[in-house]
């Protein structure tokens, strides 16, 4: 019927350092589809970020995008400002990983809401703070009345991330990126969040691309999964198909490391072993092999390519499997 | 937290009263104020303040001490010195508050743009701030006055020219730090056009620094007109200014040195008043302060 929302082909990124070229991302490639959930998982600094922000042009000047994102067919990479421009906040929005620090402490929240209404829609100033307040409510703030003149310091880490959430949604985009939405939270807020995010998702049929480095917040939320490792895919599956059937040694041993009750591991956490490689040269060889017990001649001299192992599952692996 | 305490009040009404308790906290604030206001009424209001018209001569009392009908005394003419120092508080105040105006107008901007674009414009502008920066203040607005010729509005001009360099830098500095806080990348990222990133995320942000080398900047092109017209680059003689009756009271240091001791005492005065007021208010208004 439709094509995907959002389709990004061989995306890589490039960051020129005077320390020589960092390959942030290389070759990635990923769809979304309207309404769908994707969560792309993976380790600090392998490039889930800078996947998210290089398709809205956020990146510094530093860094070099190749490849393509279409949004609705239209190609975002090398986009004019003003389109970029005109996309971002209106079509995509972003939900950042500090509410602390992502508000505006001078300006009153319902401003800052009112601010990307009037930048992006033709909204008197009466009618912006109407919607401030209706979007204030949607996102369950208590007494959107009186929070809405009200500034960032006078709320809370929580309510800041729904004050965010709220500004995100409020020109009704059809993808929120959410980048680490829960990380800065409490764990009871982090919940609240997401049971939030479900909903919107749900009531507004907002596509959501979450990205985490907690397994749990995926499983939770996501319909599909992206596993993300030094810079490239290793796996992609549906949520429950990657959980029952995680084909990549890699997955595997991220889902080892989730500290689950009554498990028979003694109460030992499983890690993986090794850390993550340097991005500074992309190597030659599957970037997982020096961590990986499956290793072999192979995995040393050759970069797996994406293969599909069951129908709606991809893994880039040479010797995929469970256990 | 905060509002549990005045649910009735709203949140800015009671922002208002937490700094009003907050300034009423700092004495030397309190009185600061109270000597700026003083300051600024007697300078507009000088025609009533003034007992005397500055010019007014009384041949009777002559390099007079302070007695009932002449306050603080009077000049090698007769003229009242209280009333030349009320009169002279005009040329002061213009020029302190007049200079600032015009450097902040013309600086903010500039460092503004500087720290906001990048580029090899931001490298211009830094590099002749720089160069400006070496020359001293009062050098800086000497020259310039010397330049315009004598009158208040050219020494004002020089003043006002002389203080821009260290406001862009400032403003400069402040906009490449402010640019890359979180809420600037996430307004970015929500699709703010620069004016808006420039004017609402960015400007409001350094007010308070803004307002604290505003309060440093008044009080030196206050001193800085006296230095000025005592030189004779300012106010002209018989207007009265702090720095012109210091010039006149030179030659009767040795007979009447509460000649130089009064307008001397009103700059000195006036001018710790801002700087102290200055402090105050950033303390008032830095939202981390706890009292």
């Amino acid at each position: 019927m439709t094509g995907p929302l959002l389709e990004v082909r061989d995306l890589s990124v490039r960051f020129d350092t005077d320390d020589g070229t960092v390959h942030a991302v290389d070759r990635m490639s990923l769809e979304l589809a309207p309404r769908q959930v994707l969560g792309i998982v993976g380790e600090s600094g392998c490039g889930k970020s800078v996947t998210a922000l290089s398709i809205l042009g956020l990146l510094p000047k530093t860094a070099t995008v190749t490849g393509s994102a279409r949004f609705e067919g239209a190609e975002l990479l090398g986009a004019s400002r003003s389109l970029l421009r005109r996309i971002r906040g209106r079509e995509i929005s972003f939900v950042f990983q500090e509410p602390m620090t992502s508000l505006n402490p001078v300006l009153r929240i319902g401003n800052q809401i009112e601010e990307v209404l009037r930048e992006h829609m033709d909204l008197s100033r009466a009618g912006a703070k109407q919607r401030a307040v209706e979007l204030l409510d949607l996102v369950h703030i208590p007494d959107p009345h009186r929070r809405v003149s009200e500034y960032p310091h006078q709320l809370s880490g929580g309510m800041r991330q729904r004050v965010m959430i709220a500004m995100a949604l409020a020109c009704d985009p059809k993808i929120l990126i959410a980048d680490e939405p829960t990380t800065a939270l409490d764990v009871t807020i982090q919940a609240g969040i997401l049971d939030l995010l479900r909903e919107l998702r749900e009531r507004l049929g907002t596509a959501i691309i979450l990205i985490t480095h907690n397994l749990g917040v995926v499983a939770d939320l996501a319909d599909r999964v992206v596993v993300m490792y030094a810079g490239r895919k290793a796996e992609e599956a549906p949520v429950g198909e990657l959980f029952a059937h995680p084909q990549h040694p890699y997955t595997m041993g991220l889902l080892g490391a989730v500290p689950r009750a009554g498990a028979a591991h003694n109460g030992r956490l499983q890690e993986i072993p090794g850390r993550v490689p340097s991005l500074a040269e992309l190597p030659g060889h599957c970037a997982f092999a020096d961590r990986c017990p499956r290793a072999d001649e192979q995995s040393w001299s050759e970069v797996p390519s994406l293969r599909r192992v069951r129908p709606d599952h991809t893994v880039a692996c040479f010797h995929p499997g469970e256990q | 937290m905060s509002y549990v305490e005045a649910p009735t009040l709203s949140p800015q009404a009671r922002r208002r009263r937490i700094y009003g308790r907050r300034f009423l906290r700092r004495p030397a604030a309190v009185v600061s104020l109270l000597i700026v206001v003083g300051a600024i009424l007697a300078a507009v209001f000088a025609r009533w303040v003034a007992p005397y018209s500055p010019d007014e001569t009384d041949f009777n009392a002559i390099l007079a001490s302070p007695s009932r009908e002449h306050l603080l005394g009077t000049d090698d003419l007769g003229r009242d010195t209280f009333s030349r120092i009320v009169w002279g508080a005009r040329a002061s105040i213009q020029a302190g508050f007049l200079a600032t105006v015009l450097a902040m107008v013309v600086a903010v901007p500039i460092g503004l743009i500087a720290g906001y674009y990048r580029g090899w414009l931001d490298t211009v502008i830094a590099r002749v701030t720089d160069v400006l920066l070496a020359f001293p203040f009062l050098i800086l607005a000497v020259g310039l006055a010397a330049i315009l010729g004598p009158s208040l509005l050219n020494a004002t001009l020089a003043l006002g020219i002389a203080a821009m360099p260290p406001l862009i830098r400032i403003a400069r500095g402040e906009v490449l730090a402010l640019r890359e806080e979180d809420y600037v990348r996430a307004a970015v990222a929500n699709g703010a056009n620069d004016a808006v990133i420039i004017g609402r995320h960015i400007l409001p942000n350094m007010t308070s620094t803004l307002l604290v080398q505003a309060t440093l900047t008044i009080p030196a092109a206050i001193i800085g007109e006296a230095v000025l017209s005592f030189l004779g680059l300012g106010v002209q003689p018989p207007t009265p200014s702090w720095g012109v009756m210091l010039n006149a009271a030179q030659p009767y240091l040795n007979e009447a040195p509460s000649l130089a001791v009064y307008p001397g005492l009103a700059i000195v005065i006036v001018a710790l008043a801002f700087n102290l007021l200055g402090d105050g208010l950033r303390d008032v208004l830095d939202p981390k302060t706890e009292r």
